[in-house]
């Protein structure tokens, strides 16, 4: 009697205990690895995912095809999209693997961001995904254009956004916790890359596009996209969002090119760049000093300078410091004149470190901001130059 | 079957219980970045709460508060209170089990019927309660190092993946003490700080050496507000305030942030391991002591009750609220004020008062007698 009970419990709790309810198997799911938004023409939004097509993507069995399938869709909101993608696609859609969500510019422009409370909300995507901006051209077709050495388009834009953010400080990382914390500080303001095609957008959503040695078409980053709240205000350049992301101390690695001479330049590799802002009141005007700290390495210089000398190395030291203060505060003095919000973060500081005067302010920061006296100290340190001492061009006889 | 736990055992599962359901879902909310100052401050009354009631077992040793409620107010009275503790507890382990069954349903299993969550988890406690408290205390033994290693293994993480910000904490005190006070009064005093002393009435009668279970008690409460405290800085700093304070399960969130050298990645599972850890023994202990309840009432063992109770702790998990809205409204707005303090803090300390006037009366007569 007892070992019958245990036995049917057994058999019971195993029916109970395997989870069926949400089991679906790999071969059920669809993977979705990118995801376009623009604006819809009947409805209020134009979904598009990118789904692999798994077999492509393993060196044995591809045949050549695309690895990967877009489909777009017109509807109200992202959420029922997603589950409504069947129309056309064969399987379930997962998101939890989402590399880069593509933004339509006009869909930026009219600040219909508020679908980002789909991805806040839900349980599948996370926080590791990259936002970009599809300039002049739309999301969807920014999403499909292929490149030869990824498979997958939307892999590329990631990986090509995480080289160079590493490598020169082309673009910041943008994730959703960065945009949706600053679009709802007071202080701050959230910024977004923004790519674009450049060449032919039919050639490019074509697998074909991979054989070619000089691509038809190919994604390029070009801007950073400034916003105010949820509506795309305007761009930034590309030296803009270096100077943009020093002053959010996540500028890693860069190269800086100081003019030393007509038509010369030189070279630095600044590493170990460390930023600090302090930001307070006086006298009623707000204040924010920025003090970065870098070190740096000579890598190429076209002009006649005795590098074995320490002083030269004081002396390109001066050089390289007021060109790069030179240049922030420039960009600074840019968003300050024309965009008149503070994408910097500054009123963030502000309200760490002097609580009391910033929230007297913080309804109107961006207008502080704009009277903002801000100053960039920058102090490099110069160690060394490459594996020669000097450059031969110092011992160039025709000179 | 023994009903005694050691005291290392009646430790960890002190722990245990304090971290419970209390380290994923946000606490100290209303102190904003202070939360953790909030909480770190909640425990001050929580000690001496603790210290109270293990002064009030120790003048009738070997008696639980049902036992001494009945030399306080005599036995029909204490039948009557006792009967209002088993629903309180009984109704403190639907709350918390509908908490695991609300995190399931919106983060891990979105098609599993809440009611196959919610029974499934119910027939473990039933079993272990079944076995005995002694069962408890193991269970808390066994499983808790895990939990503390993923808590720390939590930490590492977010630090090494680049998303905790210490900076987030900053402004300290903006707006002084009163948001803190807000926030301590009565929310964070009723959970998770107010728990603490009132199991500990129960509880601390059945450890094996009462004699150092205070010194124990008090330890393994200090440790659990430590490691809450961590927790809550770990949200804030991760998440950012904002978030914090938009998140049903913040510590979930933080798990769904670690991601570094493209391997150490969605580790939510360990949170829900945590979560579902606590909330199994959470429920053991309120059931636990709302048997003990029925037990003093009905003056029989508590086994047969065991199974038909855990079943309608189950069911009224889940009729209790109709939404999530409406449970941690319930939980934030109701509870604290009505429920709480005068289970938790009001009458104990009743009892506290009368038991210590009829003991001084008692030795005065004794000495009288003289």
């Amino acid at each position: 009697m007892n070992r019958c009970f245990v036995f049917s419990m057994i058999v019971v709790i195993a029916f109970i205990l395997n989870g069926c309810w949400d089991a679906y198997e790999l071969d059920q799911i669809g993977i979705v690895t990118g995801v376009a938004i623009d604006k819809g023409e009947a409805k209020k939004l134009k979904m598009s995912v990118e789904i692999i097509n798994a077999p492509e993507l393993s060196p044995q069995q591809s045949k050549g095809n695309s690895s990967t399938v877009v489909y777009g869709l017109e509807g109200n909101s992202v959420a029922e999209l997603s589950h409504k993608m069947n129309v056309a696609v064969s399987k379930k859609l997962d998101f939890s693997h989402l590399q880069t969500l593509v933004i339509g510019e006009s869909v930026a422009r009219e600040g219909l961001l508020d679908f980002l409370d789909y991805f806040e909300s839900s349980k599948e995507t996370r926080n590791d995904f990259d936002f970009i901006i599809a300039k002049k051209v739309s999301a969807e077709d920014l999403m499909s254009t292929t490149y030869p050495t990824e498979n997958i388009p939307s892999m590329k834009i990631y990986s090509q956004l995480e080289t160079g953010s590493k490598e020169w400080g082309t673009y910041p990382r943008v994730r959703m916790k960065d945009i949706i914390t600053a679009m709802v500080s007071e202080g701050r303001q959230p910024v977004i890359p923004v790519a674009t095609v450049t060449g032919s957008i039919e050639e490019g959503i074509n697998v074909e596009n991979r054989k070619n040695v000089e691509p038809k078409a190919i994604v390029t980053f070009t801007n950073l996209g400034v916003f105010k709240g949820d509506k795309l205000l305007g761009y930034l350049s590309l030296d803009d969002t270096r100077n943009y992301l020093w002053t959010q101390n996540k500028l890693k690695f860069t190269s800086i090119s100081v003019p030393c001479g007509k038509n010369k330049f030189f070279t630095v590799r600044a590493y170990h760049s460390q930023t600090n802002i302090k930001a307070n009141y006086r006298k009623g005007e707000p204040n924010i000093k920025l003090n970065i700290e870098m070190e740096a390495r000579l890598d190429e210089i076209h002009c006649h300078a005795d590098i074995t000398k320490s002083n030269v190395y004081k002396k390109l030291e001066k050089k390289i410091e007021d060109h790069v203060e030179q240049k922030m505060t420039a960009t600074i003095n840019k968003v300050q004149n024309k965009y008149k919000i503070d994408i910097f973060g500054f009123g963030d500081v502000m309200n760490r470190q002097d609580y009391q005067a910033f929230k007297k302010v913080k309804n109107k920061w961006d207008e502080e901001f704009t009277r903002a006296d801000i100053a960039v100290n920058v102090k490099v340190n110069l160690r060394r130059a490459g594996v020669r001492t000097k450059s031969f061009l110092t011992e160039l006889k025709n000179e | 079957m023994k009903e005694n736990i050691s005291l290392w055992q009646f430790f960890v599962l002190t722990i245990t219980f304090e971290l419970g359901s209390a380290v994923v879902v946000g606490i100290g909310n209303d102190a904003k970045q202070d939360a953790w100052i909030a909480i770190l401050l909640a425990a001050l009354p929580g000690f001496l709460l603790i210290w109270m009631y293990s002064y009030l077992l120790s003048l009738l040793p070997g008696k639980n508060l049902f036992e001494i409620m009945e030399v306080a107010f005599g036995r029909k009275f204490a039948m009557g209170l006792t009967i209002a503790y088993s629903v309180y507890f009984f109704y403190l382990a639907c709350y918390v089990l509908r908490d695991f069954v609300e995190m399931i349903g919106s983060a891990v299993l979105f098609n599993t019927p809440s009611g196959v969550v919610a029974v499934t988890l119910m027939l473990v406690i039933a079993y272990i309660l079944y076995l005995g408290f002694e069962v408890v205390g193991r269970v808390a033994e066994i499983f808790s190092p895990y939990m503390f290693f993923f808590i720390f293994l939590l930490s590492i993480f977010v630090w090494i993946s680049g998303n905790f910000e210490i900076k987030n904490l900053q402004p300290v005190l903006s707006e002084g003490f009163q948001p803190i006070m807000n926030a301590i009064f009565p929310q964070l005093l009723g959970f998770p700080i107010g728990e603490i002393p009132i199991i500990f009435t129960v509880l601390m009668a059945h450890t094996s050496n009462f004699k150092y279970s205070r010194k124990v008690g008090m330890y393994a409460f200090g440790t659990g507000t430590v490691i809450l405290v961590w927790a809550a800085i770990l949200q804030i700093a991760v998440l950012g305030v904002d978030i914090k304070l938009r998140s049903d399960f913040p510590l979930l969130s933080v798990a769904r942030m670690v991601s570094f050298a493209n391997f150490f990645e969605r580790i939510d599972a360990t949170i829900v391991f945590i979560m579902m850890f606590g909330i199994i023994l959470k429920i053991s202990v309120f059931s636990f002591i709302g048997l003990k309840g029925l037990e003093y009432v009905f003056r029989m063992p508590y086994r047969p009750f065991v199974f038909p109770m855990s079943m309608l702790i189950a069911l009224f998990s889940l009729i209790n609220s109709e939404s999530f809205a409406e449970h941690i409204e319930k939980g934030f707005k109701i509870l604290p004020p009505y429920f709480h303090m005068p289970f938790q803090i009001y009458i104990p300390l009743l009892i506290f008062f009368i038991v210590i006037w009829k003991k001084k009366r008692h030795r005065f007569r004794k000495g009288g007698n003289r």
